[in-house]
């Protein structure tokens, strides 16, 4: 049998009380100690961008409140009949309403702590050597995310989210080379049918989760290797002036009631603005007035516009050189302060930033 | 019909009122109970080794108090009196009426609590510590004194108890059923936010041992409404109505089990806040050193949410009424209701702000849903009509404005079939949808034969009313 | 929304013909007490307000000028004006809410209406009125004042003062007007309207913003004599040279802006306020009044006297009330074809009202006394600062 390190016998209730037994068996059978140890001494820089390094675990929170909705909504939710089970979920299952607007709520809200995690991330140079790993790994989070947002969006199978599908559906066949494909892939077939609402259940309930949860576990596993970063004003510090918070629990404690906020203001929400059900899809009907693509596509939607004609394979192009751009960004930094490169990199996210507010609003009141 | 309709594209002129009214709530209680955190505070500073340290960081509570108090809460405490005119000019004027005296007395209260404010302020420095404590005691005790007040009018509204429009009893309506719970939920939690305001102020101390201390003492100020408000709440519910009652327990009454109203919904987000005001209270406590300007002000945004929660119950709790069986939210008397000759009889003759309306035009239904309808409801904003009529049929609107009332939650239509058919014909139109207004009067009595249902359109079914989820600004 | 639009369109159009005016009726409760009690609270509450009122408008300006001219003294005055702002703007505040009780008791069912009219511009005043008054405290707070961006908030804040008066005079002059309103209403039911075809509406805003000068002056009086007191003779005379200027510039105004109206007023209106016993009563006793306060202001300079400025408040207070009950007089004379007070019946509150003066007399006389204990010294304290400073 493994025997209990010198430490942990130390930090452990004498042996003669229950829990100081059960603590010695537990750690003789699961010989975990070094890793506790690990994250006991887990230390967070403090400075005055604190509020900027919540946002990643701010998105977690909304995570595990839709991974909770989720499951609760999945009891209910029937693919073969996809209107009718949420029409139930509405106005027959107690609380369903309620869980069904935090879910929608929760899901805007994550996608938002995302875009100002990344962008804060971007800004404060954290994905620089060693961290690009980090930074790889957050882009697809993020992608995977509006993935859920997309798939997700279909599931009521009412009025505006058939529609809105349709549009998202349709842009994406006209990217050349695996557009067509990809769509049909997504339709399982020429139009979206109820078949379609089988694919994108898989996708959302089954697929989505398990690859957000290993990239999630990744993300995780690399910050707690690698550190935290330090924004450039708080590594210049000399050591004696660099204030540091034990993660357990000093600084999960002053997080926390950021967490509880993020809860209560999920329940308001919920509590003014509801989720709408609107008229069950039909797909030979006239569609809406103004049918839009959630805002976190409305940027890219709205850019697609401004290329007409020929010029769509340009703003195609535009769509998939942007994200590949931010991937190689870390390998560009090159990590010196002083560099040329960084600045540029800078002003370049400042246009990102302000192209993509630009054209959400644009495309919000347009 | 008395007076014109405010009306406020998307927002509706309710939800202004609601915006100014849930920042004046948290402030105005800020500023009562921050009145008796100041005496205590005064008082324990003295009794401490360094007294003098912790009377600086009281300057600057009382500074942070003095100007949020002022410049937000007084002067959204005006702007709430200001919407309400626009929003119900009817109901503020019953109310000014009636209570005109205690409005006043309530404002000798706001003159003696600004005043003894400025002098507790501006003599911090030179004031004797006698006179300091007894100015911060006069003007907790003044400006609760407001609040006895206050609480009596705004209780009246949702019970009014004894009160009628005849007998003008002005005790009875202010000292109503609902008048005590509320008076002392409202007591406790001002000294909870006082301490969240506490919170907020010691954040900003640098050194974390004199911090741990003074977040410690105002931790204290949370216990007695995490102890009281369950069974205080209990109490109050007691008081209401029982439609409010019934509205609360069972989604609204007639159209679908098991949903959650509005008011519902409210409730639970009050009840969630205060939940989580403990669980970081205790977590407060717990780490004392932690406690950082953000997560200070998570507190007083959950709190802030949570008086929305409460608030928005109490406005919403006298549906269909703004004053509890005296006068609905549109301004019809239920005096006037009760008389079938006065509600039935055309409405555009009587309603005085018609202009030169002709009858069964578009522009006879927009009247008609300003003046009944939008005082509650937008068009496609905050509580859309356009979205709860979404399944209507012409002959459907028509029917289901005959029995709205018996919901509980409306008003009964004012009007005869003409006004009824001209709504139905502008709220049809308000989603694209064109439908003359004369057609839909030509003969009710053969349309609903042929149907097999009762002119009347007594116990039909009814859909498309307040549904869970109906209350989307879409 | 687009259907909105176009029915709003349809009713201005059906508008045009008409029906009768669209005067609410008065609230069936009545009044609470006799109406003439009612309008004295009102009159008297209002002219406080006004006071409180014409104090911050003056302060600010006088502010703003010392800031830009700069001459000897001048930033210490400024400094003191700068102190006054947000408590003349509490006390502006807080005795503006007497008089708006009592204009919604007595003439209720004209003033809600017009407010509704002007619904945009009406609660556009409570952002204004906290904005300009938290970069009150924000110009006193803060740690550089002498910052141009602070100095551009005072000027923000000047002129969002000058703002939510227009916004009241434009209330109070369609509340009278009642033959304006269906049209109002149909231009823009979502109260986007302005009563700007109001002959008197230009200069029935500078009567009341114009006297702003004259009190703000008479508040330089009072720390001119401290001065004097303090043997600082030489600001002393500087202060009260101010303080003459400012008080006989807001006269002169005042008087501009009285000739104005009565021109601007409607015959019939005007040769009733000359010619009434009543009206002419008034508008003498307020003359004097004023030309008294402004005797006391000049005489200031030759004694290092408390009376002086106190005498000369007096006399401002006094001159402002006949005015403030003159406007009353001409809003009657204005209602007569639509309404009078004497018509409502009155279902008396004896108790309350009798209650509300216990509360009033008892509030005053405490506030007094505490007054009495602590401004002696906060004064004493002021004076021992500015020793050290200087």
């Amino acid at each position: 049998m493994h025997t209990v390190p010198e430490e942990a016998l130390k930090e452990l209730p004498p042996a003669d009380k229950a829990l100081g037994k059960l603590g010695r068996a537990l750690l003789a059978r699961f010989p975990v100690w070094p890793i506790v140890d690990f994250l006991r001494n887990k230390k967070v820089p403090e400075h005055r961008h604190a509020a900027w390094y919540m946002m990643g675990g701010l998105a977690l929170f909304f995570f595990a409140i839709q991974v909770f909705t989720g499951i609760l909504l999945m009891v209910y939710y029937r693919p073969a009949e996809p209107w009718q089970s949420v029409q139930r979920i509405v106005m027959e299952v107690p609380y369903g309403n309620l869980m069904r607007s935090i879910h929608h709520w929760s899901a805007n809200l994550m996608i938002l702590t995302l875009f100002l995690h990344m962008f804060s991330a971007y800004f404060m140079k954290a994905y620089r050597a060693p961290r690009e790993g980090t930074w790889l790994v957050g882009l697809a989070l993020l992608g995977l995310c509006m993935a859920f947002g997309f798939s997700g969006y279909l599931l009521p199978w009412d009025d505006l989210s058939f529609f809105a599908t349709n549009v998202g559906l349709t842009e994406m066949e006209k990217a050349p080379g695996l557009g067509p494909w990809m769509a049909s892939l997504l339709r399982g077939g020429p139009t979206v049918t109820t078949d379609t609402i089988g694919r994108f259940y898989v996708l959302h309930v089954v697929v989505l989760p398990l690859a957000v949860l290993g990239l999630i576990g990744m993300h995780l596993l690399f910050v707690q290797i690698q550190g935290m970063s330090e924004p450039d004003s708080f590594a210049a510090l000399p050591a004696r002036q660099k204030k540091h918070k034990k993660f357990f629990f000093d600084y999960f404690a002053s997080e926390l009631p950021v967490w509880l906020a993020a809860f209560a203001l999920l329940v308001a929400l919920s509590a003014v603005w509801p989720r709408a059900l609107e008229a069950e899809a039909d797909p030979f009907g006239a569609a809406p007035l103004g049918i839009k693509p959630e805002w976190y596509f409305l940027a890219q939607y709205q850019a697609l516009k401004l290329f007409p004609g020929k010029l769509e394979y340009a703003g195609m192009a535009l769509m998939g050189i942007v994200p590949l751009l931010c991937a190689l960004v870390p390998f560009f930094d090159r990590a010196v302060p002083s560099d040329r490169r960084g600045t540029w990199i800078e002003r370049a996210g400042v246009a990102l930033l302000a192209g993509f507010v630009v054209l959400t609003v644009w495309g919000w009141i347009s | 019909m008395n007076y014109p309709i405010w009306d406020v594209g998307g927002l509706g002129a309710g939800l202004v009122v609601a915006i100014i009214a849930i920042i004046h709530v948290l402030i105005s209680h800020v500023a009562v109970g921050g009145g008796a955190f100041l005496v205590v505070a005064e008082i324990w500073s003295r009794r401490q080794p360094d007294g003098q340290r912790i009377r600086d960081w009281l300057h600057k509570f009382a500074t942070f108090f003095l100007v949020y108090t002022t410049v937000v809460g007084a002067t959204t405490g005006v702007g709430i009196w200001f919407s309400i005119q626009l929003a119900s000019a009817e109901a503020t004027s019953l109310l000014i009426h009636q209570f005109v005296f205690a409005w006043a007395i309530e404002w000798v209260f706001f003159l003696g609590e600004l005043t003894v404010l400025y002098l507790y302020y501006y003599g911090f420095k030179r004031n004797t510590p006698r006179m300091q404590t007894f100015l911060a005691g006069a003007y907790f005790v003044i400006a609760w004194g407001s609040l006895v007040v206050i609480n009596g009018i705004l209780t009246f509204m949702l019970t009014p108890g004894a009160w009628t429009l005849e007998n003008k009893d002005i005790a009875a309506g202010f000292f109503n059923p609902g008048y005590f719970p509320a008076l002392l939920i409202r007591t406790v939690t001002m000294f909870l936010l006082a301490g969240l305001a506490g919170f907020l102020v010691a954040s900003r101390i640098r050194d974390e041992e004199f911090k741990a201390r003074i977040i410690q003492f105002c931790v204290k100020w949370v216990i007695p409404a995490a102890i009281l408000v369950p069974g205080l709440s209990y109490w109050y519910f007691t008081t209401l109505p029982a439609s409010t009652v019934s509205i609360l327990g069972g989604g609204t009454v007639g159209v679908v089990g098991g949903t959650l109203s509005a008011l519902t919904r409210m409730a639970i987000l009050a009840g969630v806040a205060g939940t989580l005001l403990v669980v970081g209270t205790l977590v407060f406590a717990a780490y004392p050193k932690t406690v950082n300007t953000i997560a200070a002000i998570s507190m007083l945004l959950v709190a802030q949410l949570g008086i929305m929660g409460a608030e928005f119950f109490r406005e919403m709790g006298r549906k269909p009424y703004v004053i509890h069986g005296v006068l609905y939210s549109n301004g019809l008397w239920v005096k006037d209701a009760k008389d079938p000759a006065q509600l039935n009889g055309s409405y555009l003759e009587k309603a005085k702000w018609r202009g030169g309306v002709a009858p069964r035009t578009l522009a006879h239904g927009e009247q008609v849903f300003r003046l009944q309808c939008a005082s509650c409801h937008t068009r496609d904003g905050y509580r859309s009509v356009v979205y709860r009529t979404r399944d209507w049929t012409p002959e459907f609107g028509s029917r289901w404005l005959g029995t709205m009332q018996d919901m509980g939650v409306m008003p009964p239509f004012q009007g005869d079939a003409l006004d009824k058919a001209a709504l139905v014909a502008y709220v049809l139109s308000l989603r694209g949808e064109t439908v003359d207004p004369r057609d839909l009067v030509r003969d009710p009595q053969a349309t609903a034969e042929r149907n097999g249902l009762d002119p009347g359109g007594r116990g039909q079914a009814l859909r498309g009313l307040e549904v869970a989820g109906a209350e989307v600004a879409q | 929304m687009s259907t909105a639009l176009a029915m709003a369109g349809v009713l201005a159009a059906a508008t045009a013909s008409g029906g009768g005016l669209p005067i609410p009726s008065p609230d069936p409760l009545g009044y609470p007490v006799p109406p003439i009690l009612l309008q004295a609270l009102s009159y008297f509450t209002l002219t406080l307000h006004f006071l409180a009122m014409n104090l911050t408008v003056g302060s600010v300006f006088i502010y703003l000028w010392l800031r830009i001219a700069r001459k000897q003294y001048d930033d210490r005055l400024a400094r003191y004006l700068r102190d006054l702002l947000p408590l003349g703007t509490s006390y502006l505040i807080t005795f503006g809410i007497p008089p708006l009780l009592f204009v919604q008791v007595l003439y209720g069912q004209m003033f809600y209406s017009s407010s509704i009219l002007l619904g945009f511009h009406w609660i556009l005043v409570i952002p204004l009125v906290v904005f300009l008054y938290g970069v009150f405290y924000y110009q006193k707070l803060v740690k550089n004042p002498e910052h141009p961006g602070v100095l551009l908030l005072s000027v923000l804040a000047a002129m969002a003062l000058l703002g939510v008066g227009f916004f009241f005079v434009n209330n109070i002059t369609l509340s009278v007007s009642p033959e304006k309103w269906m049209g109002l209403y149909a231009k823009s039911p979502g109260g986007r309207n302005l009563n700007m075809d109001d002959p008197t509406l230009f200069a029935r805003w500078l009567l009341i913003l114009a006297p702003g000068f004259t009190v703000a002056g008479v508040a330089i009086l009072f720390r001119g004599v401290m001065m004097l007191k303090w043997g600082l003779t030489e600001e002393g005379r500087h202060n009260h040279r101010i303080a003459v200027s400012v008080a006989v510039l807001g006269m002169v105004l005042e008087a501009v802006a009285g000739v104005w109206i009565l021109s601007a007023m409607p015959d019939d209106l005007r040769s009733h306020v000359t010619s009434a016993g009543l009206a002419k009563l008034l508008l003498g006793l307020g003359t004097a009044m004023a030309s008294v306060g402004l005797v006391l202001v000049f005489l200031g300079r030759y004694k290092a006297s408390w009376a002086y400025p106190l005498m000369a408040s007096l006399a401002f207070f006094l001159a402002l009330a006949p005015l403030v009950a003159l406007r009353d007089v001409v809003r009657q004379e204005q209602l007569r074809p639509f309404f009078s007070l004497a018509e409502v019946p009155v279902h008396t509150q004896w108790g309350m009202a009798g209650l509300f003066a216990v509360f009033l007399v008892a509030g005053l006389l405490l506030l007094l006394a505490l007054h009495m204990m602590v401004v002696p010294g906060l004064i004493a304290g002021r004076r021992a600062e500015l020793r050290e400073s200087a």
